[in-house]
């Protein structure tokens, strides 16, 4: 029955391990996009702590060397970048203190008899929770990053 | 294994229904790629299958190998979602083909392909070699010390109701390997044990009648056994059954954390 | 692994002591970076969070290298590279905290 192949196309063959788009495969949900953020977030405060040990480390070359490195990253995008800083950090301590409970406490959830529709438990409302207060507290953080930083 | 053709709803007449007819055939987009015969070239096929009520992406798949191209490489046996051989991509997803109705994709293009994660022979069947052996690997039985002689057990192994329910949902497992396929893990890491392995051996260790915990303990802490897992979740997610590997690799976890074998209190 | 756990701990409580600074600009004038910089407990708490936040960055960044292809196939050279890395950064801070404490 030839008329059944509607279509022939080329393909790739399949790649097992693509970068970032992992995240992206379906299912898609909360808790691999937060192990993305997690990496981003940490990759991102690993360049900015190498930074900030050679910024931090000019005190040392008197007053004069000090101040003008403060002088030259008080411009908005200096603060900007703060900004982001505070946001990954926030996200990042929280999302791992979610991992350590998950870990190590009960909070994981607990073996049970597996019964239709076989819903798993460490994806349930009470993990899930723990992840939307790492976001509500990222977003606090943010805000009160705007406030200081910017003066609102 | 032909299929049958419902009828169509009656448009007029006693028995006639208001509802609006259904679309008759499906378009069904399948992988095929043949290592040995056609080198490296991989293409996507698309078939028009003629769609019935409770049509699987599985019956769908077999459709065409019927009536259009028996050379279609594929792995099933139970059709009944409990022997774990037709774990497939569909759609992008880990799931497997005779669990999944055609209806319940809602999109009249369905895309099939092999899993992630594993290397292909053929088509949509996957190579498992590398999964099996690190199902070995974590030694999938009860570790006693009379295992090895031919003596009968002195008495039966009993176990509470508690006992049992604390490592059951585990003992589900079906090895269809969806859990390996969707880990990002197990993406990057060859000698990582993956997700199944792993809660095989939390299977074990939190069973009541194993003696084994110092050789399972030192075969999951290593640099590719449980502590590689970060949590994305994704096992658990696409697991058919229920088994939650992603909660038997933290209670794992834990357990080798605290140095004890995992008991119920 | 077991070790990263603590160390993320002791993050956690260092980073915890060091944002105690009241009013932002001010706290990042040169007189009250050296003052707080004379204090002991500033020279502690700087000095495990660098050692702490320097071993947990560059794991981590070991561990995502190391899954690349490119990575995969130079093990040792990923390993040893982030390893002096993190030397380069410990020394450089450890001289900062050790020179303005001294007296400058």
């Amino acid at each position: 029955m030839d008329s059944a192949v509607v279509a022939i196309e080329k393909s790739n063959p399949p790649r097992r391990g693509t970068p970032v788009l992992w995240a992206f495969r379906p299912p898609v949900h909360l808790e691999r996009l937060a192990l993305l953020a997690q990496r981003v977030s940490g990759l991102a405060i690993l360049v900015y702590l190498f930074f900030h040990i050679f910024v931090t480390g000019t005190v040392t070359e008197g007053r004069g060397a000090w101040e003008s490195t403060m002088d030259t990253l008080s411009n908005p995008l200096m603060h900007l970048g703060e900004w982001l800083v505070v946001v990954a950090v926030t996200f990042h301590a929280v999302n791992g203190i979610r991992v350590l409970l998950l870990e190590l406490t009960p909070l994981v959830g607990r073996p049970a008899r597996p019964d239709y529709p076989y819903e798993a438990q460490s994806l349930g409302r009470g993990q899930h929770s723990l992840l939307y207060v790492a976001m509500l507290m990222t977003s606090l953080a943010g805000l009160a990053g705007i406030v200081i930083l910017w003066g609102l | 294994m032909s299929l049958q053709v419902l009828e169509p709803r009656a448009r007029s007449g006693p028995n006639a229904s208001a509802v609006p007819e259904e679309p008759k055939s499906i378009l069904l987009r399948i992988f095929r790629f043949n290592p040995g015969e056609d080198g490296e070239e991989a293409r996507m096929v698309t078939y028009r299958v003629p769609l019935t009520k409770g049509l699987t992406v599985l019956d769908a798949l077999l459709w065409v190998k019927e009536h259009v191209d028996p050379g279609l490489a594929l792995r099933y046996s139970c059709r009944m979602g409990i022997c774990g051989s037709c774990g497939m991509l569909i759609n992008g997803e880990p799931r497997l083909g005779c669990e999944t109705q055609v209806a319940d994709l809602k999109s009249d293009t369905i895309e099939v392909g092999p899993l992630t994660n594993f290397p292909v022979v053929r088509d949509v069947a996957t190579d498992f070699t590398d999964f099996f052996s690190h199902h070995r690997r974590i030694r999938p039985y009860l570790i006693r010390p009379e295992n090895g002689t031919l003596e009968p057990p002195a008495q039966e192994l009993s176990q509470t109701e508690a006992e049992k329910l604390a490592y059951y949902q585990f003992t589900m497992c079906i090895m269809c390997g969806l859990c390996d396929a969707a880990c990002p893990v197990v993406a990057f890491d060859r000698e990582f044990l993956g997700p199944q392995a792993l809660a095989q051996a939390y299977r074990f260790a939190a069973d009541t009648r194993d003696r084994g915990w110092s050789e399972r303990r030192e075969t999951v802490d290593t640099a590719h056994g449980c502590f590689r897992c970060e949590l994305a979740g994704s096992c658990s997610a696409v697991c058919p059954k229920g088994v939650d590997p992603g909660l038997g690799v933290q209670l794992l976890k834990r357990a080798v954390l605290r140095g004890r074998a995992p008991r119920p209190s | 692994m077991i070790l990263a756990i603590f160390v993320t701990l002791g993050v956690h409580l260092a980073t915890h002591a060091f944002l105690g600074v009241a009013g932002y600009e001010d706290s990042l004038t040169y007189d009250s970076v050296i003052g707080r910089y004379r204090a002991l407990s500033t020279m502690l708490t700087l000095g495990v969070l660098l050692v702490a936040a320097s071993y947990h960055g560059l794991y981590g960044l070991r561990n995502i290298v190391l899954e690349t292809r490119w990575g995969a196939q130079r093990a040792r050279l990923v390993s040893t590279a982030t390893g002096l890395l993190g030397i380069v950064m410990v020394v450089w801070g450890m001289r900062t905290i050790v020179l303005t404490a001294g007296g400058s």
